[in-house]
């Protein structure tokens, strides 16, 4: 019983200070929402009862932007874990033959370089690649393709630069658990002549699966609520709304606006998804 | 000693989560159904307070007066907010005439332009108390900030006979007082590709396919022949609009001022999107897209910088910050500079940093002695000759160095008195929902008239211009 006492009393200032910084703006972010504050009408903080809700669900813009949003969190995540999963398992192999042990550092920098670059950075570097008349990447296919400007592939460039940035978090995560699988269960593998699809297949996914689905939900959370600097510098939320990210319209809002109350309900929304998303994985990554 | 209970840990983390949840959920229900009475508090001008009741009100924490004591027992600070950039760093650089000339030590505190705004807000509406002068307003700011009231007009402090110099005073008065001094005027100009227009083979291609002498453009038919003329893809397109929110507002603008429209009627107040003005501007925004270069609608005015300096673009409309470096990179042969086209007058957008004094200002005097220094005609001329904005003085305009130095200043002096400011109190929104808008023109999915009747009946249905309740 002392023990507990003590235990609660040393735990006691961290949770105090977690619950200053993460619970009440929570809690003041729910009570904005169920006002209107707009400071650039009025200083009024006026009880508006559920109706930023109801324009929340009734309004295209809104919605829209959730569809956008959504569509990238699977799009990109799913990209990134697959692209991720393979160079793991690539290097893993490298790794395994010994051949490549003064190669493998300088692999592992590149691999890093991207996560590293401030986002800000890649975006400004992306852009230049995607320029429609001095873009490396049109010159490198010969074609004249308006990767960010044309209404249909916007928000796959996005995508893909996103892909690109983001990956190595996957790879480190997933190559982290493949060189923790006991070596034993590869050399039982190789005498029973599995290939390399059966060794991935049956040793390697099973046992680094909990950390697939911990690096997913973390990643897809993420993706979910903080794509922003990359879609902001890239194409600015355009053309017109094509690529308007859902954290981009909860700026607008908040911050070019100025109207608190609707920003605040965007973004209990948006918590409510990635806390609904991320439990439902969790739980079922536990339970695995 | 007793064997510890065990507790499944997973349930245990549930319960402590759910627990916080419901707290959270609780606490915010309460607030929400239990709003509290409570005052405001304004400072005024005169330093006294004044106490406004209020109804519905909930909690409007009014920040208390915050002032940083750095300054040395006995001396006069003036503390001045500002946006991050080569104006304010102009200033820190003529801090010591400042300085010696008044004896007040500048306390300058810079902000980056994304930031910018809520500061001022926090200043002018919310009444923080922290500066004595605030800088900053960019032109899409003036009407907002202006109706807030939430600052000392500065006619308070400055004579009539001391305000008579300064241009445009119309654009920054607000109910017959003057708001404010600006640091400089910024607007936008036309810049053309002048060794090809001014080509006799051009010259007279020209006037075999239109029937009239090839001329700078000065209304938006002509815009529009010329950059046609002109458009000569891949080597060469024709005119830049620009795609990227915030640039393409710009081109908004000066469409529309040239048409001599604008978003709102600063006398009734009313929002008038769905206008004739509105919808000719849209129209010839969309047939000069003809001419712009592919992927323009992810491009800004900085990439029409850089187009023009490689010959790949004609001309195009922009703020005139890159007048010097077009002359520079480019040449004055090869290089020119108009007044942008326009309909009934010049399109022209006026900007330049409004310094204001925040009625919660905690040493307004000081913060007069800071804005009247920003108007001298020293400073003024100083500016010009070192920045290379136009002044914000008349009697500038005529002082024989700046007259030697700055390229085309006949032509400046002759668009300000047509530069505008957007009338609208919550511009950013009405920006972005037009900018919605004309995107679906472009896509196809709508026509102007229904964009235009869309935006005014439904996206901003029983919307004002001026939306301000002080």
């Amino acid at each position: 019983m002392r023990k507990q006492t003590l235990g609660f009393l040393l735990v006691f200032p961290s949770l105090f200070f977690v619950g200053l910084i993460a619970i009440y703006p929570l809690i003041y972010n729910i009570f904005i929402s169920f006002h209107q504050y707009n400071p650039l009408q009025s200083l009024e903080i006026r009880f508006v009862g559920l109706q930023n809700y109801q324009w929340a669900f009734t309004e295209p813009l809104v919605q829209y932007s959730l569809y956008v949003t959504l569509l990238f969190t699977v799009a990109s995540v799913s990209l990134e874990a697959i692209l991720g999963l393979f160079i793991a398992f690539a290097l893993a192999k490298i790794e395994a033959t010994g051949t490549m042990r003064i190669v493998k550092p300088i692999f592992l920098g590149i691999f890093i370089l991207p996560w590293a670059i401030p986002t800000v950075s890649a975006a400004v570097s992306w852009r230049l690649i995607y320029h429609p008349m001095f873009g490396f990447l049109n010159a490198l296919i010969g074609a004249q393709i308006m990767w960010l400007s044309d209404y249909n592939l916007a928000l796959f460039s996005i995508i893909m630069a996103d892909a690109w940035k983001t990956m190595p978090f996957f790879l480190f995560i997933f190559l982290a658990g493949i060189m923790s699988i006991p070596t034993e269960h590869f050399e039982a593998a190789k005498i029973d002549g599995a290939s390399d699809f059966q060794e991935f297949r049956y040793i390697i996914l099973p046992q680094i699966w909990a950390l697939v689905l911990v690096a997913l939900s973390m990643r897809a959370i993420d993706a979910f609520t903080k794509i922003f600097d990359m879609v902001y510098m890239l194409t600015g939320g355009g053309p017109g709304i094509t690529t308007k990210v859902f954290p981009m319209l909860i700026y607008e809002y908040a911050l070019s606006y100025f109207k608190f109350g609707n920003a605040a309900t965007l973004a209990i929304i948006s918590i409510t998804i990635s806390l609904i998303y991320g439990t439902l994985l969790l739980r079922r990554g536990l339970r695995k | 000693m007793s064997e510890p209970k065990k507790v499944d840990r997973r349930k245990f983390i549930y319960a402590g989560l759910g627990a916080v949840a419901l707290i959270a959920i609780g606490a915010a229900a309460y607030v929400a159904m239990n709003p509290p009475v409570v005052t405001q508090t304004v400072t005024t001008a005169t330093t006294a307070t004044t106490t406004v009741p209020t109804t519905v009100v909930t909690t409007v924490t009014q920040p208390t007066t915050t002032v940083i004591t750095t300054k040395p027992p006995g001396a006069r600070v003036v503390r001045v907010l500002h946006v991050s950039g080569p104006e304010a760093d102009h200033i820190r650089a003529c801090q010591a005439d400042f300085e010696k000339s008044t004896g007040i030590t500048l306390s300058l505190e810079l902000a980056p332009r994304n930031v910018v705004d809520e500061r001022m807000y926090r200043e002018l509406i919310e009444g923080l108390g922290a500066y004595d002068v605030v800088m900053g307003w960019g032109g899409s700011m003036y009407v907002t900030l202006m109706a807030t009231e939430g600052y000392i007009p500065i006619d308070k402090f400055l004579s009539a006979k001391e305000l008579e110099p300064f241009y445009a005073k119309d654009r920054y008065t607000w109910k017959g007082h003057v708001v404010g001094i600006p640091q400089y005027h910024n607007w936008n100009m036309l810049f053309y590709r002048k060794d090809l227009l001014e080509d006799p083979k051009e010259k007279a291609a020209f006037k075999a396919k239109y029937g009239r002498e090839l001329t700078v453009p000065k209304t938006f038919k002509e815009l529009y022949e010329v950059a046609e003329f002109f458009h000569r893809p891949p080597e060469m397109y024709g005119y830049l609009i620009t795609g990227v929110n915030w640039s393409w507002h710009c081109d908004n603008y000066y469409f529309l001022f040239g048409m001599g429209g604008n978003f709102g009627n600063i006398e009734t107040g009313e929002l008038t999107l769905n206008t004739p003005q509105m919808a000719k501007a849209w129209d010839y925004m969309l047939k000069m897209i003809k001419f712009a270069p592919p992927g323009w609608e992810a491009m800004s005015f900085f990439d029409g910088d850089n187009l023009m300096q490689q010959g790949k673009l004609f001309m195009y409309n922009n703020w005139f910050y890159i007048w010097k470096t077009l002359l520079a990179k480019m040449g004055p042969e090869k290089v020119g500079m108009a007044p942008p086209p326009g309909d009934v007058q010049p399109g022209a957008s006026l900007s330049g940093w409004l310094a204001t004094i925040p009625k919660s200002a905690p040493n307004p005097e000081l913060g007069a002695e800071f804005i009247k220094w920003i108007g001298s005609y020293e400073y003024q001329k100083r500016h010009v000759l070192e920045i290379g904005n136009m002044p914000a003085r008349k009697d500038v305009f005529d002082d024989p160095d700046v007259k030697a130095k700055v390229v085309g200043l006949e032509m400046f002096k002759e668009v300000l008195p047509y530069a505008m400011s957007p009338i609208c109190t919550w511009y950013p929104e009405l920006r972005d929902g037009m900018y919605e808008a004309f995107f679906k023109v472009v896509k196809g999915e709508m026509s102007i008239e229904s964009a235009l009747k869309w935006l005014q009946e439904e996206k901003f249905k029983g919307r004002r211009a001026i939306e301000v309740k002080r």
